[in-house]
């Protein structure tokens, strides 16, 4: 069987020659192999009978190829391992305050934290078991239950008291996140050095004090952001060479991720397009994405409550001159026009509530309708949003446990290295949307690169997947949450769009690296 | 199978559901451990009542019926719409007969938390108003626990729990160290307080009066004793 023989449609000229078993060039310097190249005219080398040891040639290529460096890998996965828990522990736990979250209670546990205070001050970690009866714990489902109970089963073991302490969740996502660093050291394309620089990136990201403090608290989040950093391992690996394994393997992240919150939804068609964005196992990649759609549906039919108080009243009609016209076009009484711009917790509703139980409220549907007909209000709250991403983080939930010594609502900066970059961001939220367009633009130029291994391509398809992912997640928030605790309502949002920076770095290394489609074989010669 | 498998682990992974009581089955006289602030503020409480020695939250004064418009509805209505109907329901006037208060004891700090049916029991045209009374706490770092009942509490030396007395200057129950004890009713002259307080601690002497400036009648010990406790005589043991 020969390379020209084997389907050569779809595949670039670089995909049918991958690098060379043994290769020393320097992948990621282009300019230490640029003498060496010559022009793409050069015909492909006669590889037809091309076999050592009687083993095709593909499939030698292919896996000499794809390399995973696992001495690497387990390194910089124990580095960020070890890095996560000093950040998180050394000096005293750290996290983010619970405030008005109440999650853990489906496993049967309370929050009994000091009742002088709100909420908001303090990092209360210990929950202790608690009898809940009735509609006091309602039914809510998510996926972080699964880790909380993971965290319930660890917290006796690591000598933590009470039924659940968070600091044992804290543990275990930081060496989660050591797993995944590892793990992206394994499937990134390119050479040792760049595969742990890619990974130390996203290790920082986590280890950011605009995401650290979610991994010792009751929210959600921590599982969503995990499980988002293994379903891109998964996609990374699936692109890589798909299987029916591999398609598997991507459905537990994915499915961990869309469970955990009902806004995660969005990444239901995300992750649809992602899997089927494979050339073969199509079958499989179908079946798996239709499992992540009901669980996406069953999670929003379960638990989404579309409140239009926060869509409508706290959004559109915020600071509204003309909040009566447009009641009546969102299908609402007019008469609640006093409301406008008022939380739920005003004596004005108070005195509206029959008027606005009686009237008919708009679906999401019909508010995205509104938006499209009304662009000022559509610019207005997409700014909101943006000012939300560019948060980065709540800036009223305290870090630090009660009893550290630190005022209430006063807030880590351990590492403070995305947060950093985020300056930029305040200064001018609607960077986002360009780093969104540079980062797909990068990863349609890689993906569209012929000199570029498939392996290497895996990279700009994650490119391409990143904004839109974080578009979609940008725009259900803006829908449903509107301006009502945007930032951190865009905690998903937010991560999705620092990872952008990495990626985007190593995309636009990869075209750099690969300006002209030289088939690697003849680098050396 | 994902789904189910899916559902399985939400099932192994939440608490198995806790034993409840109904709504309608609360009598006046039940009390209701609501340690959570969840709990204080959810329309239903469906847990069973504990004996009014043990520690607890809240005790029912009142147990009526919802009436109206909105009752009439299958579903139960929305919070807000429920709000204004318990408040009108959860009358004010037997709290004071309930905790046994003489025209001389003022209740203080005791706040009123209605209890609706479940959206279950409501559909099953369950329309019971349970009216319960909340107690301050008197630990800064802890919730508010009540071991005693609140019926007939003011015959009691419990009732400081609910007396409203003062510090330097700030307001604190008499259960907590205190200078004066507030006398009912107010707006009387220095003369009225001195014989109210006379009635109220069935004695003056080692006691002293003040008028406060919005002419409230106050009572304490001589030499600015700081103390702990009520008053008012007549207290059983």
């Amino acid at each position: 069987m020969t390379l020209g023989q084997k389907d050569p449609g779809p595949m670039a000229w670089g995909d049918r020659f991958p690098e060379e078993p043994g290769s020393t060039k320097h992948r990621w310097w282009p300019w230490k192999e640029r003498s060496h190249r010559r022009p793409a005219s050069v015909a492909a080398p006669d590889s037809g009978a091309t076999t050592h040891a009687g083993e095709p040639a593909e499939k030698r290529a292919r896996r000499a190829g794809i390399r995973r460096h696992p001495l690497v890998a387990v390194v910089v996965g124990v580095v960020w391992a070890a890095v996560m828990q000093v950040r998180l522990f050394l000096g005293g736990p750290v996290g983010l305050a619970g405030f008005g979250e109440n999650l853990p209670c489906r496993l049967g546990l309370a929050n009994f934290r000091n009742p002088a205070l709100v909420g908001w001050e303090h990092v209360q970690p210990i929950w202790t078991s608690h009898a809940w009866t009735g509609e006091t714990c309602p039914p809510e489902f998510s996926t972080a239950l699964l880790t909380q109970a993971a965290g319930r089963w660890l917290t006796p073991l690591l000598g933590y008291p009470g039924a659940l302490d968070l600091r044992a969740l804290g543990v275990l996502f930081a060496l989660l996140v050591g797993v995944v660093c590892g793990l992206l050291v394994a499937v990134t394309p390119g050479r040792p050095l760049f595969r742990a620089g890619f990974a130390s990136a996203v290790g920082l990201l986590y280890a950011d004090a605009g995401f650290a403090g979610y991994l010792v608290s009751p929210y959600a989040e921590p599982t969503a952001l995990v499980a988002a950093g293994f379903l891109v391992v998964a996609l990374l690996l699936l692109w890589e060479r798909p299987t029916a394994p591999r398609v598997l393997a991507t459905a537990v992240p994915a499915l961990l991720l869309v469970g955990a919150r009902p806004e995660y939804v969005t990444f239901v068609p995300v992750i649809g397009f992602a899997l089927l964005w494979v050339r073969g196992r199509r079958v499989v990649a179908l079946m798996v994405a239709t499992w992540i759609a009901g669980l996406g549906v069953f999670h929003t039919a379960t638990e989404a409550r579309f409140d239009d108080r926060g869509a409508v009243f706290e959004t559109i009609l915020y600071d509204d001159p003309t909040a009566a016209a447009d009641l009546t076009s969102l299908g609402l009484d007019p008469e609640l026009a006093p409301a406008a711009g008022l939380p739920r917790e005003h004596p004005t509703w108070a005195a509206l509530a029959d008027r606005y139980h009686r009237t008919a409220h708009p679906s999401p549907l019909r508010v995205a309708g509104f938006y499209a007909t009304h662009p000022w209000h559509a610019v207005r709250t997409v700014g909101w949003g943006f000012q939300g991403v560019a948060g980065l983080r709540p800036h009223y939930l305290g870090s630090y446990p009660e009893g550290a010594g630190k005022p209430e609502g006063e807030q880590e900066h351990r590492v403070a290295v995305y947060s950093t970059i985020w300056e930029v961001f305040r200064k001018g939220p609607l960077l986002v949307l360009v780093l969104w367009i540079a980062t797909a633009g990068a990863g349609y130029l890689v993906v569209r690169r012929r000199s570029l291994t498939p392996s290497e391509k895996t990279m700009g398809r994650l490119a391409a997947i990143l904004p839109l992912a974080a578009l979609a997640q940008f725009a259900v928030v803006v829908l449903v949450h509107g301006r009502v605790e945007t930032v951190r309502h865009m905690a998903m949002t937010s991560w999705l769009t620092a990872m952008c920076v990495p990626v985007m770095a190593a995309a636009v290394a990869l075209v750099l690296t690969r300006l002209r489609p030289v088939p690697r074989w003849q680098h050396r010669h | 199978m994902g789904k189910t498998l899916a559902l399985l682990l939400f099932a192994t992974a939440c608490a198995a559901p806790a034993t409840t009581h109904p709504s309608a089955a609360m009598p006046v006289g039940s009390c209701h451990v609501m340690s959570q602030p969840e709990e204080l503020y959810a329309l239903s409480d469906v847990r069973p009542p504990v004996p009014c020695t043990q520690p607890h939250q809240t005790e029912t004064y009142l147990v009526t019926q919802l009436t109206g418009p909105m009752a009439d509805t299958p579903i139960r209505p929305p919070h807000e719409l429920l709000v204004p109907m318990v408040t009108a329901g959860c009358d004010y006037r037997p709290i004071r007969p309930y905790l046994a208060a003489g025209p001389h004891d003022a209740q203080w700090g005791v706040s009123v938390w209605g209890k609706v049916p479940t959206p279950d029991e409501w559909a099953a045209g369950d329309r019971t108003l349970r009216c319960d009374l909340l107690v301050p706490t008197t630990h800064p770092n802890g919730g508010p626990v009540l071991t005693a009942p609140l019926r007939g509490i003011m015959n009691r030396p419990e009732s400081a729990a609910i007396r409203r007395c003062n510090l330097e200057g700030r307001d604190v129950q008499c259960a907590l160290p205190h200078e004066w004890e507030w006398v009912e009713p107010q707006g009387l002259t220095r003369n009225r307080c001195r014989a109210n307080a006379a009635m109220f601690a069935g004695r003056l002497r080692g006691l002293r009066i003040r008028l406060g400036p919005d002419r409230s009648c106050w009572v304490g010990q001589e030499n600015h004793r700081i103390t702990v406790g009520t008053l008012r005589e007549g207290m059983a043991a």
